[in-house]
């Protein structure tokens, strides 16, 4: 691996002390039965149909023209957006505008092993994943020969990382008031034979992802979906899985998607509330200086006018 | 109305504020803006902080890694700590490697700790010569408003103090490693260093000093990143570095001198007492 010159580096055969616990070496079977106890309930005692609470912000970065911060137990992503600009090293006209996204990991974000500074084929992966399922609902035709820069970043991923990804930025581009045609919101479900995870943990996905056994079942599903349109943005699956349980899993994210939805509506109403009344104190306060500056608009005059008499 | 003129005469509008003794966010010319540190907010690091210090953003995650000491040094263990300025914290930086100035603040950060020498990295070998532990410390930077060298050093100092080490048994004979997460030690931190950024605003007839300058009273100082930061450790004075700007006279440099002593004290009791309720629960 080539040296990284512009940071500090640690020795090279560093390896996580994770490689050293009992838990390391778990076999596959054993890490399956530990997913769902006795009652059906999961590792953090979620039902197998039970989404993950989740906490939507905007207004984050306080730099960005647009941002969000989405945390869902252990997954936690930022996201911010910034001004249009203009392309560089561009030698042709293009008539729509460009979406640039980038998806990083912190080195801390993984519990298992902690990950390099230097840009991956897996956050490469969804880095254009993201623009595929955000891009068809911007108004890309808007701002021709321009580019908006979309950065996420993911502090703490514990699985569904792209679908909280989308969903940050779909918020983070509505915040940054960016036309749009609607709202985007993804959601993401893990299946191992016949059990369907909805929105998986780290586990849960990785274990959906090594199923030894080709024949049954396996893989993750994420889905963007444009809620007010009714349209799915981006469909992206993992894994071997028969048509059945696809047409199954899309009917139960396309309801998962909807029901995120308003808590970003709620969100983005919210802001657009604040910016209201933000503008109507403005104003006010405007038009109290203004009164009070005519006020001694007239006292001057009169002085004048006494003074001369 | 104000933001239009802030675009049109940034010069202007600020030294407009600066005339009336007061800084574009309200605060006076010595004060310094609120600390918020949280703990162990990241589950996969194995010890975290995030801290603001006004909206700068700061988030220190600690990776412990084994690793075979160098053989020059054979009894000491490894701290490494990375300053990451990430594209989304402002549109001043872009993606890709990090850029000069990331790695000059990298560079003080680290300076700073292992100056301070506030851990012992004698304390990080398990097995001379065999095993030693490779302290990984990422600090991100979320939100970039200014004196970004403070929070990072807050961020980090708070993440170590929180942190401990998992016992390691190792055979001499099999070179068999074995970790025990259920026993772990605290490690021993010995000083506290605490950074305080100033920007030097040049004004007829004297200089203004402003202590934590904002990300847009850095710029109006004279480029990006603050002018002067001066560092404590504890009651010794453990570092002054001034990058660039206009010239400071004595008075001025003793008096953010003792500026920086009073806010190493602050910042001491606020991380004190964060660790305190954070082990309370």
């Amino acid at each position: 691996m080539p040296l990284d010159y512009k940071r500090f580096n640690g020795p090279e055969d560093s390896v996580s002390y994770k490689r050293f616990t009992a838990d390391y070496l778990k076999s596959y079977d054993e890490l399956h039965s530990e997913l769902i106890d006795e009652t059906g309930h999961r590792k953090d005692g979620r039902a197998m149909d039970e989404a993950r609470p989740m906490y939507v912000r905007g207004n984050f970065v306080s730099q960005a023209k647009g941002s969000s911060y989405i945390e869902m137990r252990g997954t936690k992503v930022v996201c911010s957006v910034f001004d249009p600009r203009e392309i560089v090293h561009q030698n042709e006209f293009s008539t729509v505008g460009l979406l640039f996204c980038e998806v990083k990991f912190a080195p801390f974000a993984c519990k298992r092993q902690r990950q390099s500074h230097v840009p991956d084929s897996e956050e490469k992966a969804l880095s254009v994943a993201l623009r595929k399922a955000v891009g068809p609902t911007v108004c890309c035709q808007l701002f021709a020969n321009f580019q908006i820069d979309i950065f996420v970043y993911i502090i703490e991923s514990d699985g569904s990382c792209l679908a909280a990804a989308i969903t940050a930025a779909g918020l983070a581009l509505a915040n940054a008031a960016v036309p749009m045609f609607d709202v985007v919101t993804a959601s993401s479900v893990a299946i191992i034979g016949d059990k369907i995870f909805i929105d998986p943990t780290e586990d849960e996905e990785h274990l959906a992802m090594i199923s030894p056994d080709t024949n049954t079942n396996h893989g993750v599903i994420t889905m963007a979906r444009l809620n007010g349109l009714m349209q799915i943005a981006d469909f992206r699956q993992i894994g071997s899985l028969d048509i059945e349980c696809i047409l199954k899993v899309t009917d139960i994210l396309e309801q998962e998607c909807q029901k995120v939805f308003p808590k970003i509506q709620k969100t983005l109403v919210g802001y657009v509330k604040n910016g209201i009344m933000e503008q109507k104190r403005l104003s006010e306060e405007g038009k109290a200086r203004e009164a009070k500056l005519k006020d001694k608009m007239l006292e001057w005059r009169s002085s004048i006018v006494n003074n001369s008499v | 109305m104000t933001e239009v003129y802030k675009h049109i005469h940034p010069s202007k509008y600020f030294n407009d504020y600066i005339n009336q003794d007061v800084r574009p966010d309200g605060r006076d010319f010595d004060q310094q803006r609120d600390v918020i540190i949280n703990i162990n907010g990241i589950t996969s690091a194995d010890a975290s902080a995030i801290v603001k210090c006004g909206n700068t953003t700061v988030v220190c995650g600690i990776k412990l890694e084994l690793a075979r000491p160098k053989a020059e040094e054979p009894d000491i263990g490894f701290l490494i700590s990375n300053v990451e300025l990430l594209p989304l914290c402002s549109s001043k930086f872009r993606p890709g490697p990090p850029s000069d100035y990331a790695q000059v603040i990298s560079n003080i950060v680290s300076d700073i700790v292992i100056n301070s020498k506030c851990v012992d990295l004698k304390d990080l070998c398990v097995v001379t010569d065999k095993l030693a532990w490779v302290i990984y410390c990422d600090l991100v930077c979320l939100d970039y408003d200014g004196s970004i060298v403070d929070a990072c050093i807050i961020a980090l100092i708070t993440s170590l103090k929180t942190l401990s080490l998992p016992t390691v048994t190792y055979d001499n004979e099999t070179e068999e490693v074995k970790v025990d997460t259920g026993v772990k030690i605290p490690l021993q931190v010995h000083g506290l260093p605490v950074a305080t950024s100033f920007g030097i605003y040049h004004k007829l007839p004297r200089n203004i000093i402003l202590a934590d300058p904002s990300a847009y009273e850095e710029e109006m100082c004279g480029g990006i990143g603050a002018n002067l930061i001066v560092c404590w450790n504890k009651g010794l004075f453990c570092g002054i570095q001034k990058f660039g700007g206009c010239n400071l006279s004595t008075e001025d440099e003793k008096r953010t001198i003792s500026l920086a002593k009073q806010r190493c004290k602050l910042v001491e009791q606020v991380i004190e007492t964060c660790i305190k309720n954070g082990e309370v629960k």
